[in-house]
């Protein structure tokens, strides 16, 4: 059978990312095409190439066996439709409105709403939906509009289908449910690009599995039956083989620092992120947080630190409740916070080193007097600060934005450090940094748990996990799908089980 | 006692002005490019209308200098804040700020004169008489009136069924609603801003037009904050055509009124600020209660979820 | 020592941009008087010493420029912060009717206690003014812009009203004009204390815990938030020092010089501080001489109509050329910036 699409040799480049480094995938008629890898694998990437929304930099993309260079406009005249990963709708107006944007059947100069309407009222019935075309599309439940949006795309008249992460606003139900819908698709002979990092479905719905890591394809083509979740996970994660500081001396006391009890959050569309999950830090110990990402660690650690209101449970710190506590009394009962995002929460970059270090730390008598800044003091703070953490580059007045990113986090590092912390919260410390900085930021980790403190370490790295953490939990849709105390006799298999939602507690 | 006739045929005449900009302000709004260069836009509008007819001799070709006046603007306009990234606020302001002092300034190199200029009355825009008209009675008030007033109140009709009947009107609604959908779905959202930001500097040449021609002068500041006027009525009406035809005919009527009164000795000065307090209530009001009612139906929600989880 | 060269070049590339934008506006100003068949040369000197060739001339200028410079920092420090402060006018028409309103209810109270009171009175008048569209942009979400040109017109209209209509306004005069107040705050005490307010507000902002929450604050949002610095407050608190501040530029002018509400007395203030604010980049000692220029265009622009043919629009159009070139980056100093870094590498 020859491919409807051939993508050849995709390269595309961002400032300071490779996001696909001669990427090549092939699709058929008919197939069920599941794309597979972390966040920042370069899937997204990828499609949007396919979806004419990015340019390539380099490669080809042959439809038909034909090579094209198109717009989006262009990418749905070849019969291209693309379900981004958020919802590219308009709630304001009718599902009707929503659904012939871009593609609107005519009457003269006036758009055919009879037309249109009995169009869609076809594929609204198809999808088993009982709305009303002219309804307003907030009024749907979010598993409806997900349908809302595979029925724009079907509108127009797509032939190749790019569904990105569609369940992951989905419950099961409703996921299994769109596999039926997609099994049908292709029925009817049209080929569909489904991603996901949802191991469970990815081996339910791909006839044909790739996976990507760092930009690549680290394996092409599986076919079905091929690869069981083991096997996917092994490929997402890869293996790191270069020497990295591991924790020599797991164990700890059991003396809770964080207790954390049946915490609910809810996002803005109203979905659980956090499910009455309950957790506990001792003193001197790394607990580290596993689980595919968007499955609520974002969510915990803003909940924790202050920068979202829980729902509903408690927090304790040291026997102090913090539950309705502002960011900064959080702060002044000992959290200490390393963000996933240091380019935009960790710090701020068009500021010097003091405005990074003193943010929120003014009333330290170190720095000020209650109201005036003692500017000489501060600023020998940070000589010794940049001596102590080895932070290279950093001048007078220059602005910490112009560092490396190792040099940056180090900058993170100090700041919270150095407040002596009780709880330190580390998301993603050392994502993006070399290998240098990367053991840098854990001697750190491993030097804070010794000094007795708490450390809560979110990563999406699991040889990070595994070799800095006393006990692991994994996440998996807001909950803790299970429990890893002894992580020497666990393989990276059984944690990527827990993180696809299977397997059970160790 | 008021003549409430007079009143009505005044409104509708100071309401014109302010429908052709509101009009324009609404293409805007859909865009979601919020517009405070109205007021520049038509006060440039009328001093080039004022030119056009006084130095072609021909009131048409002043009401073309003026579309074509208020169009050139509202290409700087559109460069500046969709090419170059300035602030669309201060570049509002400076164009307002840039064509009041033009508009003065010029009338002495090209007029020979200061704060005003009055042509001669052949000049002036003429007003149409429809013949059956006078036999209806408040209906009247519509009759001799100039093409443009006319034009005006067809207008929100017209924006009506572009908006909501048409792959443009649609396109211009997502690109304001949501940018990100509308370029997922293949649409030029910068094109489509563009035609708006056009559309907008057009029909404040019109009102341009209208409000100079119809008095065949010039007058420093002629515009008299009609543009903020026109973005208040808008504002109150949601961005709707045909509600904001009601609300800028309540304005003139209000302006009309407010005329009246200040000839009588009254205070017409409360009345000039009914539009905003309006606008202000418009804009604010519906924010508070949605934002009090959705924070107790999420709560409710949310707790019934919990509830169901703990069973 | 290779950085701090580094920054001074910054420095002095963002204020090349207004130079530029300045240079430009008084170029095509200068067309714009060959346009009338005058000299350039002759405009631009009679300006000059209609802003600085006699004592009073000297003292226009600089009572401008103080106008000029409060209504700038009272812009800047909201805009630090992302708060676009366009309801500049309505506070100094709420401020100046608190005043007059204080004033006239006071009488018999002692002098300087009615004084005190007046002041007091048009802080909060102007810092609550300031706060309805910051309040509606940070809790409710509704742009700051709406709110403030409605302000602006509501005011407007309400303190016309009040100085035609009401126990406040002048009967006996044709003008729309308040009552005479008694209180006076002589000259060079306003324009020491503006010099004062320069001097603290500089302060204030570079060495203080406020001015440093607020800078941080401006520049990233999220970071302050999640350093434990409540954004919103430092948001709110910065809305109402620009209120105030603009509530110091309306004493000034009533109690210093107008000792009434003159009708319409706040048009157009609003935009001069806005441009001051945008030819100064917002730093205090940029804004102080975009103060000055404006002051002085404003207090020169007397003698140009009696010493030459050209209309003191020529003032206004100036201005506005100004306003609309500064806002184009001609340089970019974070381009040039890292083009200076790819060189090196």
């Amino acid at each position: 059978m020859e491919p409807i699409v051939q993508l050849k040799e995709i390269v595309k480049k961002f400032p300071g990312v490779l996001a696909n480094d001669h990427v090549s995938l092939d699709l058929y008629p008919g197939e069920c095409h599941a794309l597979v890898g972390e966040n920042g694998a370069g899937k997204s990437t990828l499609m949007k190439i396919l979806y004419g929304a990015y340019t390539a930099d380099g490669g080809q993309i042959l439809i038909d066996g034909k090579v094209h260079s198109y717009n989006v406009q262009g990418a749905r005249d070849l019969g291209i439709g693309m379900v981004y990963q958020n919802f590219m709708q308009v709630p304001e107006l009718s599902i009707l409105e929503n659904v012939i944007l871009g593609d609107p059947p005519k009457k003269g100069i006036a758009i055919d709403y009879k037309q249109a309407k009995e169009k869609v009222s076809v594929l609204l019935r198809r999808f088993g939906l009982k709305a009303d075309p002219d309804q307003p599309l907030k009024y749907l439940s979010v598993g409806e509009r997900q349908k809302v949006e595979i029925i724009k795309v079907l509108f127009f008249g797509a032939r190749i289908l790019i569904l990105d992460e569609p369940t992951a606003v989905l419950t099961p139900q409703e996921s299994e449910e769109l596999f039926r819908i997609i099994d049908d698709l292709k029925a009817d002979g049209d080929a569909i690009v489904f991603i996901s990092h949802k191991l469970r479905e990815v081996v339910r719905v791909g006839d044909r599995i790739t996976v990507m890591r760092n930009g690549r394809v680290v394996q092409e083509g599986w076919m079905r039956g091929d690869a069981n979740e083991t096997d996917i996970a092994r490929a997402m994660i890869g293996k790191r083989d270069v020497d990295l500081i591991q924790n020599e001396n797991r164990g700890t006391d059991v003396e809770p620092i964080l207790e954390v009890r049946n915490l609910w959050y809810f996002d803005e569309l109203g979905i659980a992120k956090l499910k009455d999950l309950s957790l506990k830090v001792n003193k001197g110990e790394i607990l580290g947080v596993g689980g595919v990402e968007g499955n609520g660690q974002t969510e915990l650690i803003n909940t924790l630190i202050g920068l979202l209101k829980q729902s509903h449970g408690e927090i304790i710190i040291d026997g102090e409740d913090v539950s309705r506590a502002s960011v900064s009394k959080r702060r002044a009962a000992g959290i200490g916070f390393i963000s996933e995002d240091r380019m935009t929460v960790g710090l701020v970059l068009n500021g010097t080193i003091e405005d990074n270090v003193i943010s929120g730390n003014e009333y330290n008598k170190a720095f000020s007097n209650g109201v005036v800044l003692n500017k000489d003091s501060i600023s020998a703070y940070c000589e010794d600060l940049i001596d102590r953490y080895s932070i290279f580059g950093m001048t007078k007045g220059k602005e910490v934005g112009q560092l490396s990113g190792g040099n940056m986090q180090k900058i993170v590092l100090a700041r919270e450090i150095e407040r002596g912390p009780k709880v330190l919260i580390a998301a993603q410390p050392t994502r993006g940094l070399d290998i240098g900085a990367t053991n840098f930021v854990r001697e750190k980790l491993l030097e804070e748990k010794e000094k007795g403190t708490a450390v809560i370490l979110v990563s999406a790295d699991l040889e990070e996990l595994m070799s800095l953490s006393d006990r692991m939990v994994i996440f998996y849709e807001g909950q803790i799908q299970g429990e890893v105390t002894d992580i020497a006799h666990t393989t990276e298999e059984e944690i990527g089980l827990l993180m696809g939602g299977a397997g059970s507690e160790r | 006692m008021m003549d409430w006739i007079s009143l009505l045929e005044l409104g509708v005449r100071h309401a014109a002005p302010i429908l052709l900009i509101a009009m324009g302000c609404l293409l805007a709004q859909k865009v979601s490019i919020f517009n405070l260069a109205l007021e520049g836009f038509t006060l440039f509008s009328c001093f080039f209308a004022v030119v056009g007819a006084f130095v072609f001799k021909n009131v048409w070709m002043g009401v073309l200098c003026g579309v074509l006046a208020g169009v050139l603007t509202a290409v700087i306009y559109s460069v500046f804040i969709l090419q170059l990234q300035v602030n669309p606020v201060i570049c509002a302001l400076s164009i307002n700020t840039l064509v009041t002092g033009l508009t003065r300034y010029l009338l002495k190199p090209i007029f020979n004169t200061s704060g005003r200029f009055v042509m001669p009355s052949e000049l002036a825009l003429p007003t149409i008489h429809i013949g059956f008209l006078d036999s209806i009675p408040v209906v009247s008030v519509l009759n001799n009136k100039s093409v443009l007033v006319y034009l005006s109140l067809l207008l929100p009709f017209i924006l009506y069924y572009v908006l909501f009947h048409t792959e443009f009107g649609l396109n211009m609604r997502i690109t304001g609603l949501n940018e990100e959908a509308a370029l997922a779905a293949g649409v030029n959202t910068k094109k489509v801003k563009y035609t708006a930001l056009l559309l907008n500097g057009a029909l404040c040449g019109l009102a341009g037009a209208e409000l100079a021609l119809s008095v065949y002068m010039f007058n420093v500041g002629m515009t008299n904050g009609r543009g903020f006027t026109a973005l208040a009525a808008v504002t109150l009406a949601g961005a709707h055509p045909l509600v904001a035809l009601g609300t800028c005919m309540l304005f003139g009527v209000s302006e009309s009124l407010s005329i009246q009164l200040s000839t009588s000795g009254y205070s017409a000065y409360l009345l000039g600020a009914i539009p905003y307090a309006m606008a202000l209530t418009a804009a604010l009001l519906p924010r508070i209660i949605r934002l009090v009612s959705n924070n107790m139906k999420k709560k409710s929600a949310e707790r019934q979820a919990i509830e169901l989880h703990s069973n | 020592m290779k950085d701090k060269t580094s920054n001074l070049i910054r420095n002095l590339i963002n204020s090349s941009n207004s130079i530029v934008a300045v240079l430009i506006a008084f170029l095509i100003g200068g067309f714009m008087v060959l346009l009338v068949g005058e000299s350039p040369i002759n405009a631009y000197s009679a300006i000059l010493k209609g802003a600085f060739g006699s004592p009073t001339a000297i003292r226009n200028t600089v009572r401008f420029a103080i106008q000029v410079m409060l209504m700038a920092y009272s812009f800047s420090v909201c805009n630090r912060c992302g708060y676009f402060n366009i309801s500049q006018e309505a506070q100094l028409y709420t401020s100046a009717l608190a005043m007059v309103f204080v004033s006239f209810w006071t009488e018999g109270l002692p002098g300087p206690l009615r004084l005190v009171l007046m002041i007091l009175a048009a802080a909060a008048a102007g810092a609550l003014t300031c706060l309805i569209p910051a309040v509606a942009k940070f809790k409710l979400g509704v742009n700051e812009v709406v709110v403030g040109v409605m302000l602006n017109y509501l005011t407007k209209f309400i303190c016309q009203h009040l100085i035609a209509f009401s126990p406040i306004a002048a009967k006996r005069t044709s003008s729309i004009v308040s009552i005479e107040i008694p209180e006076h705050i002589p000259v060079p005490v306003i324009t020491v204390g503006a010099v004062l307010i320069v001097i603290a507000y500089a302060f204030i902002l570079r060495s203080t815990i406020p001015g440093h929450r607020l800078t941080v604050t401006g520049k990233n949002k999220q970071f302050a938030q999640a350093s434990g610095i409540d954004a919103t407050k430092v948001l709110l608190m910065a809305a109402v020092t620009g209120g105030v501040l603009s509530a110091l530029c309306c004493m000034g002018e009533i109690l210093g010089y107008f000792h009434m509400i003159y009708n319409e007395f706040a048009a157009g203030m609003g935009t001069d501080g806005m441009t001051a604010a945008f030819i100064g980049n917002n730093t205090p000692i940029g804004m102080m001489f975009g103060s000055l220029l404006l002051g002085a265009l404003k207090s020169g622009s007397v003698l140009l109509s009696v010493l030459t043919e050209v209309p003191t629009e020529l003032i206004d159009c100036v201005q506005g050329l100004i306003m609309f070139f500064a806002t184009i980056k001609f340089f970019n100093a974070a381009q040039i910036d890292l083009k200076r870094r790819r060189v090196v590498e």
